[in-house]
């Protein structure tokens, strides 16, 4: 299956590839948002690939959004 | 008048295209998959009219140069326009004994059939197939609106060495030089009152852009005569100095080219990467002010090819608006982008964000892992 990647930066994608293929699929396009802010305003939009029969993995660092899972 | 339909069989890179254009084209493609040489094309077309095709073959290389290096077993080329949907013109080039030669010329006005080429006259003297009817005024009477419209077409890229030094390039003065040779006298050229008016908005641009520069305007020189562009470059003397366009950066020559050419009228405009040397401030707000060149006063129609994320960041660029240029084992595909990408852009996400990221391949992160 493919799935593609969306990301804070360029330094996730490495680590979503790996992540996908050990998963055994199919690493799609990289959509590098340059911004915890920008996944968090982003990252919704990219669902209606699901429509598509695209999944989606979205890589991020919840640190920056303080979320209560780090607390 | 705009190009509403390109087809194209064994042009350059491209083995079979055929797409819509609208009025605002940003042409999207990697390195090398040919957005330049479907850009080609138009100025092929203008060429033909102005040159005539021998000459516009010529000055490509041949036909060698211009065949698809994907094509196998039609060898020809063949290139029609759809015009506002109404004109329909058909191109069909071939070699015969090493000359070029027109298989195929149609023009349709409405589905009304103007031109059909090869004729009898075609039959009876074969030396007529050497030539379109649509560079000979004696053969283009009843379609010469779309030979002046071919003619319309401006392509320009500009440099800012040659804009800087036009004689250091070539000697013999050019007109029309896209790498804007003769920018400088164009403006100079034109009526003073329009370059004054067009004068005071460069101004008025620079002086957001380039706060450092303000009075812009163009003088000559009369010993040499050649005309000069004239700006005062502010710094810590109270009546800053005068500068000419050698002292000019690349981007001010760049920006005050492309907002001169964007005010010009003519046909459709061509542009390659407007974005070299350009802030990226300035390079987000290029998509708007080409929308109102194609909405204004001039109505031109733009083709732009372009690598720029700054540039496609503008969420105004509609899906229908943009042209992937996608290499494959059999040649350059183009089309529109694909339904994942404009799903994300009826989504509200830009073109930077939703066509980009599909031009790359994965190998693309092995480029930094290279040891130089």
């Amino acid at each position: 299956m493919k799935i593609h990647i969306v990301a804070e930066g360029d330094l996730e994608i490495p680590v979503a590839r790996k992540l996908i293929m050990f998963c055994g699929h199919r690493p799609g396009n990289r959509y590098v948002l340059r911004g915890f802010g920008n996944v968090e305003k982003n990252a919704a939009s990219y669902a209606c690939l699901l429509e598509e029969g695209v999944a989606v993995l979205v890589l991020t660092d919840f640190m920056d959004a303080k979320s209560p899972c780090f607390n | 008048m705009q190009v509403t339909r390109v087809q194209l069989k064994n042009w350059k890179n491209f083995q079979d295209v055929d797409v819509s254009l609208n009025s605002r084209m940003f042409l999207l493609g990697v390195n090398a998959a040919g957005k330049s040489n479907f850009l080609d094309v138009f100025r092929f077309m203008r060429d033909v009219v102005e040159y005539g095709a021998a000459k516009a073959v010529a000055s490509r290389g041949g036909m060698s140069r211009l065949r698809c290096l994907y094509a196998r077993q039609e060898p020809d080329i063949r290139l029609m326009f759809t015009i506002d949907d109404i004109w329909k013109y058909e191109l069909e080039l071939t070699t015969d004994k090493a000359t070029v030669t027109i298989k195929r010329e149609v023009v349709k006005k409405n589905e009304e059939t103007l031109l059909n080429r090869p004729d009898e006259l075609d039959l009876s003297d074969p030396q007529r197939k050497t030539q379109t009817a649509l560079e000979q005024v004696s053969a283009n009477q009843k379609f010469r609106e779309i030979a002046d419209f071919f003619r319309s077409i401006e392509y320009r890229h500009i440099l800012p060495q040659v804009v800087r030094d036009p004689l250091g390039f070539s000697a013999a003065p050019v007109e029309n030089d896209p790498y804007g040779r003769d920018i400088v006298r164009q403006i100079w050229n034109t009526s003073q009152r329009t370059r004054i008016v067009r004068l005071k908005r460069i101004n008025e641009a620079l002086r957001l852009a380039v706060p450092s520069l303000s009075e812009l305007n163009v003088d000559m020189d009369k010993s040499s005569g050649q005309p000069h562009l004239k700006a005062k470059f502010q710094h810590w003397r109270p009546n800053g100095a005068i500068q000419d366009e050698a002292s000019f950066s690349d981007g001010t020559l760049r920006l005050i080219g492309l907002l001169w050419m964007l005010m010009d009228k003519g046909g459709p405009l061509l542009l390659e990467e407007p974005e070299l040397s350009l802030n990226e401030e300035i390079v987000s707000r290029l998509p708007s002010m080409f929308a109102q060149v194609t909405r204004g006063k001039t109505m031109r129609q733009l083709l732009v090819s372009t690598h720029s994320h700054a540039l496609l960041k503008d969420v105004g660029i509609q899906p229908e608006e943009v042209l992937h240029l996608a290499p494959t084992q059999n040649g350059t595909i183009v089309t529109p982008p694909s339904r994942e990408a404009t799903k994300l852009m009826e989504q509200g996400l830009s073109a930077a964000d939703a066509v980009l990221p599909e031009l790359w391949s994965d190998d693309i992160e092995q480029l930094f892992q290279l040891e130089l």
